[in-house]
């Protein structure tokens, strides 16, 4: 390898391929009847076939199927009518069986793709696929246990293509595919508790070169920032390397989440030979097309919840989130507003509720999701720590709309209500914010706003009109900015 | 000729009241006395439950005409078969103190029909043999000869049927193994067509093979038995979904039967007597007999070796000392997986360990696993044009009659090859069974082996039972 180059001529290229696994959100495990309930004692949620005891078959779970066939659909990958299920081997104690049953050869879908919101860009997802969790073991300093309860737990694997080029990339890309997932029903995707597993795949290569690099595989990712952490990492080593004119050896690292470092886990010439095999104990698994059309019907237009201004939840229906965006930018709403609406369930049922109350749109984002959003991030509280019901933020809307509330008053008495569960309308008379409509006060406060500003009025009478607002704003300050400016206005014209 | 009466006999004289099960169990509890200590057919006995139930049974009626029932029938269980509460040993150390915390869907069936299960029989570790030698519980002796094996690896069921230990048992049949050790004591060995038995609780060997089946007195009572355990089960997805056809043992054949002559396993025969014995009752009765070649049956111990120990590999990798039987613990995971795999399996497990797992690994897998695979699939082919011609295959059961104890116990290939007529049918997936020809050879009985196309169990018993009573 040429090593005269100097770390300034050459501009490197990532590329990331990235395996998600999944946990499926069924009620039982995926080859046994046992609850999924990985918070339980240990090892209560077992049975003869889950801890792999002599004799035991298989029996496929049907609801884990239908969300495995959900994602892939959401996805947009074609379905094999016929897939088959493969044992892969390796010892480990949280491994009863002694072999994995996933799928190898023949997927339950493949060739799909999902695009980066913002980005436009479409990223190939390769295969999705089905199979069962292994166990959970805990090491002590002496001795290690091992929790059977997760044994069997129904995962979906989805494999993309090495088509992701930056951080910023699979970034969104895990984003955007959680929240399909979760969207979908298909999993709860909480990436703390190991439901959305990310194992990236990276190789760099300089700018223009066709062939891919050597790859380094991450495990051990359990949050976004881990992820991205992680991926760069990956990246300033290996081009640290190839500067130094060193090989490339293709490894598995652990993310060290303490110590925010890779740890090799194993290299390629050590590793497992897994000995896929057909799986002897369970017929291929076949997907009828009317299931397929049955699963597509549930995939609602975004449009038809959104003019009815409730959201779906029933199982059956879902709306894929990239839909949903851009229904809501057709309907004018700001990018970042439809963000929250799209991400964040909690703010999106609020928001749809402020609808069902004939709040307008336009409305219900700024009260919503700048201000009292706002009030909250000061706060620092969650939506649920916010007690303010809908109807109350129906109320202050109101109130405002009528003429009954300033803007500045709307958000004094917005900030008073959040944590105390009092009516608007209540603490706005406690607080004494209500708009000041009063004829005779408002005038009173202009005749005295124009008789200190007589070189002000001077110049609007000859015609300088725009100075009104000055006098607008004085008349306010004097009110403490409970007046209707539309009305003070109206006063001031009129005197002047 | 073991002195016990059949399950159809003794199922008739319990409703008759004619006979008690206690009776039956004393009959049976004094053969064992007699026998057991040398035969070494069973590795568990549960005498006093067998009593026990058998009180029962006698205290309570024995409902006549339902079939099929086998209230108060004496049973014995190859102990591969789990049985809740009780140890599943697969004769091997490494299963040592395991208890099964649940009935086989086979033992399911039988307990709610009736039987009584007498014990738990020996076989060749983990049923990988074909003399039940590999047993980690000793040897089984042919109460025939005892200086013979019994043949196996279902070789205790078939041994205390033989001595009266019991009036019928089940085995398992990966490759043969209850229809040769049915031919070698002069025993009825019926392997049906792979799904239609559940192996929900059989230990698995090789799964896309395993069978459980009967072995028996007569084919009636292997028709009795195959009724009561078969059907679909929905705790094994491989079985079919159809219940098995109604039977009718009129014991005629029906009118234009063809037999086809298997000419492959006649020609490598080496001893003509067996071939003699075998061919007699179709020659005397008249039956139109056809030749038919499959080529293929030649190879086809190579390929099931290589299927069978494949998944042999796999099957058994869940044996690792960690959740249940012999863990022999060590300084470090590795060297407890090492040291309780090594101490606990035999040689032959073993041996079937490694090279199943050498014909799995990468750049291996496709000459070995994928040809053997590809080999099965134009076998099957073979017989579907074997079928065209003729309605049933007949054939040797087995290449030999029982040999020698130790005979082969050196030279895994010969013992491979005692597998030559059986193995095909079960690559095939095809019912298949052994009823024991009329002459001896040499004093020992031979084999008769009919196989019919799948699914086609109840029409081969039925045939079965009609060449037995020529």
């Amino acid at each position: 390898m040429p090593s005269s180059k100097s770390e300034h001529d050459t501009s490197y290229e990532v590329v990331i391929g990235i395996e998600v696994h999944t946990q499926l959100a069924t009620r039982s495990k995926m080859f046994c009847r046992c609850a999924v309930d990985t918070d339980a004692e240990p090892n209560t949620r077992v049975c003869p076939i889950c801890l792999g005891l002599p004799g035991v078959l298989p029996q496929t779970n049907d609801a884990a199927i239908t969300l495995g066939i959900k994602a892939a659909l959401a996805l947009g990958c074609e379905v094999n009518l016929e897939s088959r299920w493969a044992r892969k081997h390796y010892f480990s104690p949280d491994l009863p069986k002694g072999y994995q049953i996933t799928q190898y050869d023949y997927p339950l879908a493949e060739h799909g793709e999902l695009e980066l919101p913002g980005l436009g860009k479409k990223i190939r997802i390769r295969r999705v696929h089905l199979e069962e969790d292994a166990g959970k073991l805990t090491h002590g300093s002496k001795e290690t246990l091992v929790d059977f309860n997760r044994c069997g737990v129904p995962l979906a694997e989805i494999v993309s293509e090495p088509d992701i080029r930056s951080v910023e990339e699979a970034d969104a890309y895990l984003k955007e595919l959680r929240l399909i997932l979760k969207a979908l029903g298909v999993s709860d995707a909480e990436m703390e508790r190991g439901h959305f597993r990310c194992e990236p795949n990276i190789s760099v290569r300089p700018v223009g070169q066709k062939e891919l690099g050597v790859r380094s595989e991450i495990k051990n990712l359990n949050s976004f920032k881990a992820v991205r952490e992680g991926i760069e990492r990956a990246m300033a080593d290996q081009i640290a390397w190839l500067e130094q004119g060193r090989e490339i050896v293709q490894t598995t690292y652990l993310w060290d989440e303490k110590a925010r470092e890779l740890r090799p886990m194993r290299v390629k010439e050590t590793s497992a030979d897994y000995r896929y095999f057909p799986e002897p104990d369970l017929p291929p698994l076949i997907v009828k097309e009317t299931e397929i059309e049955e699963i597509k019907k549930g995939f609602t237009r975004a449009s038809v919840t959104v003019s009815q201004g409730t959201t779906v939840t029933g199982s059956h229906r879902f709306i894929l989130p990239a839909e949903k965006r851009k229904e809501w930018l057709d309907k004018g709403l700001k990018k970042q507003y439809v963000e929250i609406l799209v991400t964040e369930p909690e703010w999106e049922r609020y928001f749809m509720q402020l609808l069902n109350k004939e709040v307008s749109i336009k409305e219900a984002s700024t009260w919503l999701l700048n201000e009292a959003r706002g009030v909250m991030a000061e706060r620092k509280e969650t939506l649920s720590q916010f007690k303010v019901p809908v109807k109350e933020m129906t109320t202050l809307i109101g109130l405002l709309r009528d003429g009954k509330l300033t803007r500045p008053g709307a958000k004094e008495l917005l900030a008073a209500m959040a944590g105390q569960g009092k009516g608007a309308r209540e603490l706005m008379e406690e607080m004494d914010l209500g708009a000041v409509s009063d004829e005779g006060l408002l005038q009173e406060a202009a005749k005295k706003v124009l008789a200190q500003n007589p070189d002000v009025c001077q110049k609007y009478r000859k015609g300088k009109t725009g100075v009104i607002g000055f006098l607008v704003g004085q008349c306010m300050s004097q009110m403490r900015g409970k007046a209707d400016p539309n009305a003070v206005r109206r006063t001031l014209e009129k005197l002047l | 000729m073991n002195g016990l009466p059949t399950i159809a006999e003794l199922a008739f004289a319990l409703d008759q009241g004619d006979a008690k099960a206690v009776e039956v169990i004393a009959e049976i509890r004094k053969n064992i006395e007699t026998h057991e200590s040398d035969v070494n057919a069973y590795v568990n006995l549960y005498q006093n439950e067998a009593t026990a139930q058998a009180k029962e049974a006698d205290a309570g009626e024995y409902p006549a005409g339902k079939t099929p029932d086998l209230t108060g029938i004496p049973i014995a269980i190859k102990d591969n078969i789990c049985v809740r509460g009780w140890p599943c040993t697969c004769a091997s150390r490494i299963l040592n103190g395991f208890l099964s915390p649940y009935d086989a869907t086979v033992v399911k069936r039988l307990k709610a029909a009736g039987a009584i299960i007498v014990g738990k029989t020996n076989l060749d570790e983990f049923a990988m043999g074909a003399s039940s030698e590999t047993s980690a519980c000793g040897p089984v002796k042919n109460p025939l000869d005892m200086e013979r094996v019994p043949g196996g690896s279902s070789g205790g069921s078939a041994a205390a049927v033989a001595y009266g230990g019991a009036v019928a048992a089940l085995g398992s049949d990966t490759g043969g193994s209850v229809r040769q050790p049915a031919a070698f004591c002069g025993l009825v060995g019926f392997r049906p067509s792979y799904g239609r038995i559940s192996r929900y609780g059989l230990v698995a060997f090789a799964s896309s093979l395993d069978q459980v089946g009967p072995i028996t007195q007569t084919v009636e009572d292997a028709a009795i038995l195959y009724s009561v355990i078969a059907g679909p089960d929905p705790d094994d997805s491989t079985t079919y979904p159809q219940e098995p056809e109604e039977m009718d043992l009129t014991g005629q054949i029906p009118r234009g039967t063809k037999v086809g002559v298997m000419k492959e396993c006649f020609t490598d025969l080496q001893d003509r007597r067996i071939a003699d014995a075998v061919m007699r009752p179709f020659a005397d009765a008249g039956i139109e007999l056809v030749e038919v070649s499959l080529p293929l049956v030649r190879l086809s111990v190579a390929a099931y070796h290589l299927l069978a120990m494949s998944e042999v590999s796999s099957n058994l990798a869940r044996y690792d000392g960690i959740r249940y039987g012999r863990r022999v613990e060590k300084l470090g995971l590795k060297d407890t997986y090492f040291t309780s795999r090594g101490q606990g399996f035999g040689d032959e497990v073993k041996r079937r360990i490694l090279i199943g797992t050498f014909g799995l690994s990468e750049g291996y897998i496709d000459a070995y696993y994928n040809t053997a695979l590809r080999y099965r699939a134009a076998l099957a082919t073979q017989y579907e044009a074997a079928f065209e011609k003729a309605d049933f295959l007949l054939s040797p059961t087995a290449p030999t009659t029982a040999f020698k104890l130790g005979e082969r116990t050196n030279d895994p290939l010969a013992m491979y090859l005692s597998d030559v007529f059986t193995a095909p049918a079960a690559l095939a997936a095809l019912p298949c069974i052994s009823i024991p020809a009329k002459d001896t050879v040499d004093g020992l009985p031979a084999g008769i082996q009919l196989t019919a196309p799948r699914w086609k169990d109840s029409q081969l018993l039925e045939f079965a039972h009609a060449v037995e009573q020529i």
